[in-house]
């Protein structure tokens, strides 16, 4: 009996050591950089797009590196509190993190400011890719274009994924600028805003497009404009909103940070990983089984799109008068 | 069991602090409007709920037999929960090993003395060994 | 004919040795990960999802699968032996569950809740068979108003499963409903009750709440409990159920079955919804409600019933729409992408083979889950025959651990710690953590579809009596609300003596 508890006891301890709650990593010279396992934190919880990325990503650097990569998640804030812990880390590319450009661009303008958070508290090492959003109505209405929503002259009902993201931004402009009366419908992510439009609970609907192109195939739901710059190949014959006469540009963009002064020669070494990993087919495939699409630019060029991000859509709200939560 | 008006009354009174509180916090959310309901009008409704319920309790559960008093032995609790205080404290600072031992240390030595566990140096040996040796 | 052929193609794919063994595996890093707080389905699955890249389709969705309900099946044990529930699913097997294994009884509550399952999983799936199609499509009907309807019902039966004062309850279902408000408000952006702490900014997780308040509140309760009184050792029997209480159980587990199938169809919430659904039925049948809390064999067989019932019915959205309802099931998407199969509403017609290969390995994983429980259930007994001063200690700091891995952050190791002292208060002032832990765990779903609902009525109330099926519901709830006001009425002066007869 006594050996059956002094069993059951180590095995449990064992089994949560081995589940690598609190753990240390090895730190070396830069010069042989990475001697230890590298950690890859996730601001979101299992499952989301930023985790399944992650994981891909962790996958790819694991094998190009030669050492493990622990993917954790601390989900929080929409990513803020994971952002907060990778700030504050130890700059030595032990620690790392893809992160969400609607934290820095977005999130910002809907919730107060201490969970904000800035993008010049990280060092950039690469882009990754671009996570677009599609504006939908449900096959059964006669809707096919933003236009057709103006003649119903009705108050349109629009689902979106939630406060601060950019399927709310995206919906918002482009009803304002239509100038057609409506209310937003927030939802928990982008499964309950489709389920609810399936059941034609609300009129029309803004979700990622990989969290929906199953069910435009199946001609469930009708693509009615995507807010990419350009239309996108995943859903080449849908008109993007430029094209339909509305400026509303608005994506999902994800890219790779360390803490604030992690070494030059470190970073360069991730971000060789990282870009091998993305040349590798089954990357390729990953991006194109979730529509997304790849924007592995250089820090300078992720700073660039996601200053312009941020200054533009300010200008936006500010000139419509749109704003996206209390503040 | 027997009744404890005074507790009852305190149990009453805590749970009316909580809804107070509530309905404090949720008007400086904000109600807004049933055509676009605010922040605050939910936790508002809730609110009302719990400290209406309060009232109700503090005139009519005085003589309710379900709580219990404290007596010595609740030391032992207060003592416990400092424990895991410290537990938590030290957990992010030096690991999770050290902590572990000390939590399982004082709760074996100190809080199951009375249970009638006088060989806990034997148990605590034997855990250590396996944990150790494994 | 033609309907059933690859129904039964299907067998044949999950009865390949290989495909049996993935099953077993799943079920057997199910249960363990479902025993041991923390580590969630959800995270589990996440960490295995590179290891089934280089594996056949539908043997890598037996093997996710078999681990969700395995993981099911293993909150079960937790709930039962230690007062520590790991999903909402199974807070209310707790109740009778926990005071089972008091009495001795251990071995016949998990016996119960493991029949209970296979049960409920096996009806589930025969009703995923044949009307998946349509109960997809009848779900689509259940919009916010609906949603806000079925959770307030279930609010309000929180109040009536619990033994305590009635006012205490509802007091502590309020304090549930208020904690779910905790964290970014979802429709504005508004920080809530979150004193400026960005770890309170996405609300309050379940685990933290129901680990302090069942698991670490009894604990601490016990502590003292045991100078006052000398324990009394329950004998603790590995007996399996008897005849008796089989026949006790047959009627909650055949309600249960169909409670779960049908509410586990919802996504959110849904599971949890149906066992509290199936345990209220029961109590409300029952011809000595006071039984229930105090280790009524039909308070573990209906919710275990029902939320494996609703476990297996969840799986109806996704395989049918291409809807995840929850997290584990949005990796099972992504196990299917990366196989190169796009789960939706083509699934069942483009691969078929896949779709029923699925279907069938639940039968086979929850006739493993019951063969595997025989033993099991024995040898979990045991944990009981720890002396409490060791016991204690140990699953004071299994508890704290396993909650850290959840999030990673030791906030949340405070938070349990929090409750748990919250938790022993209450008991010291006589209410009950059940009703504040369910109420929690449908507050938010409540007050989302609430005002959602208000939304897509234009702020006009009355749009929740004129929408057929939310209506029903609110109609049914009246009823419910105003029948024991009648009943006491119409039977007031009978009371006293039926009193008497109850008690010989």
């Amino acid at each position: 009996m006594r050996l059956i508890q002094a069993a059951a006891v180590t095995a449990a301890v064992g089994l949560l050591t081995g589940c690598g709650g609190v753990k240390t990593t090895a730190t070396g010279g830069e010069g042989d950089f990475p001697t230890g396992n590298i950690q890859m934190t996730v601001g979101a919880a299992p499952g989301g797009s930023t985790d399944l990325i992650t994981r891909a990503i962790a996958e790819g650097v694991s094998k190009e590196l030669g050492v493990s990569v622990p993917v954790v998640n601390k989900p929080g804030a929409n990513g803020a509190l994971n952002a907060k812990e990778l700030q504050s880390a130890k700059p030595d590319g032990y620690k790392i993190a893809v992160q969400n450009a609607s934290l820095f661009t977005i999130t910002p303008l809907a919730v107060s400011a201490n969970e904000a958070v800035k993008l010049d508290d990280f060092d950039l090492i690469g882009g990754i890719s671009q996570d677009d959003y599609v504006l939908l109505a449900p096959a059964a209405s006669a809707v096919k274009s933003i236009a057709d929503l103006k003649k119903s002259g009705k108050n349109i009902k629009y689902g979106t994924t939630g406060v601060g993201t950019g399927a709310q931004l995206a919906s918002a402009l482009a009803f304002k600028q239509a100038a057609i009366p409506a209310t937003d419908v927030p939802f928990d992510g982008g499964a309950p805003a489709l389920t609810a439009l399936l059941g034609s609970q609300i009129d029309v609907a803004t979700i990622q497009v990989g969290d929906s192109i199953a069910q435009i195939k199946a001609k469930k739901v009708v693509p009615l404009a995507v807010f990419s710059a350009e239309r996108i190949k995943f859903l080449p014959e849908v008109p993007t909103a430029k094209e339909q006469g509305y400026d509303v540009v608005v994506s999902q963009y994800r890219f790779l940070t360390a803490p604030k002064g992690t070494p030059d020669a470190v970073k360069t070494k991730l971000l060789d990983a990282a870009k091998k990993t993305f040349a590798t087919e089954a990357y390729k495939k990953f991006n194109d089984d979730h529509c997304l699409t790849p924007i592995e630019g250089t820090p300078d060029e992720v700073r660039k799109i996601l200053d312009e991000y941020a200054t533009k859509y300010k200008a936006q709200l500010d000139q419509y008068q749109i704003s996206l939560g209390q503040k | 069991m027997t009744e404890r008006p005074l507790a009852q009354l305190g149990a009453a009174g805590v749970a009316g602090a909580i809804g107070v509180f509530g309905l404090v916090g949720s008007l400086a959310l904000g109600l807004g409007r049933l055509t676009a309901p605010g922040p605050g009008l939910w936790p508002f409704t809730v609110s009302v709920v719990i400290t209406v319920l309060a009232v109700v309790l503090a005139l009519t559960g005085r003589h309710g037999t379900d709580t219990e008093g404290f007596t010595r032995a609740s030391v032992q609790t207060a003592v416990a929960v400092l424990s895991l205080v410290v537990f938590a404290a030290l957990l992010p600072l030096i690991g999770f090993e050290i902590p572990s031992l000390l939590l399982v240390f004082v709760w074996m030595r100190f809080l199951a003395r009375s249970a009638g566990c006088h060989r806990w140096p034997s148990a605590l040996a034997r855990w250590l060994r396996s944990t150790c040796c494994s | 004919m033609d309907f059933f052929n690859p129904v039964i193609d299907g067998f044949g794919v999950v009865l390949q040795p290989t495909n049996l063994l993935y099953c077993l595996i799943g079920v057997v890093i199910g249960m363990l990960i479902g025993v041991l707080p923390g580590l969630g389905p959800a995270a589990t699955i996440a960490i295995l999802l590179p290891v089934t890249y280089g594996v056949e389709p539908v043997s890598a969705i037996i093997l996710l699968a078999g681990i969700f309900y395995g993981a099911q099946y293993g909150g079960t044990i937790t709930s039962v032996l230690l007062k520590l529930p790991g999903e909402a699913s199974s807070v209310v097997t707790v109740f009778d569950g926990y005071a089972l294994a008091k009495q001795g009884k251990a071995g016949t509550a998990l016996g119960i809740a493991a029949i209970g399952s296979f049960i409920g999983g096996t009806v589930s799936i025969i009703g995923l068979t044949l009307l998946a199609p349509v109960v997809a499509d009848v779900a689509l009907d259940f919009g916010p108003p609906e949603y806000a309807a079925l959770s307030l019902f279930g609010v309000l039966l929180v109040a009536t499963v619990g033994n305590g004062g009635r006012t205490k309850s509802v007091i502590a279902a309020g304090v549930g409903l208020l904690l779910a408000t905790v964290g970014r408000d979802t429709f504005t952006g508004a920080s809530r009750f979150t004193f400026d702490t960005l770890n309170l900014a996405d609300g309050i997780d379940f685990v933290p709440i129901a680990m302090g308040l069942f698991g670490l509140g009894e604990i601490l309760h016990n502590l003292e409990e045991r100078h006052r009184t000398v324990p009394a050792p329950a004998k603790v029997t590995n007996v399996w159920p008897s005849r008796a209480d089989l026949r006790q159980s047959s009627g909650a587990i055949g309600r249960g079955s169909v409670i779960g199938f049908v509410l586990g169809v919802l996504p959110g919430g849904g599971a949890t919804l149906s066992s509290l659904v199936a345990y209220a039925v029961e109590k409300r049948r029952a011809k000595h409600p006071e039984r229930f809390g105090q280790g009524a064999i039909e308070g573990v067989a209906a919710p275990e019933t029902a939320n494996n019932a609703a476990a297996t019915s969840s799986f109806i959205p996704l395989l049918t729409l291409g809807i995840p309802a929850n997290a584990t099931m949005a990796l099972m998407f992504g196990a299917l992408l990366i196989q190169g199969i796009p789960p939706g509403p083509q699934l069942v017609s483009e691969h078929p083979d896949l779709f029923w290969g699925v279907v069938n390995s639940m039968y086979i994983g929850n006739i493993l889950l019951l063969i595997m429980s025989i033993p099991m259930v024995g040898l979990f007994v045991k944990i009981l025959r720890v002396r409490p001063a060791i016991l204690a200690p140990i699953t004071v700091l299994i508890t704290l651990l396993g909650v850290y891995t959840v999030n990673n952050q030791v906030f949340d190791i405070f938070l349990v710690i929090v409750f748990g002292v919250l938790g022993y208060l209450m008991k010291k002032f006589g209410f009950e953590p059940g009703p504040l832990v369910l109420a929690f765990v449908l507050g938010s779903v409540l007050e989302t579809a609430i005002r959602q609902s208000l939304l897509i009525f234009g702020g006009n109330p009355a749009g929740f009596f004129t929408r057929p099926i939310s209506g029903t519901v609110l109609a049914v709830l009246i009823v419910v609300l105003a029948l024991p006001a009648i009943r006491l009425l119409a039977r007031r002066p009978k009371t006293a003596s039926s009193k008497d007869e109850e008690l010989v």
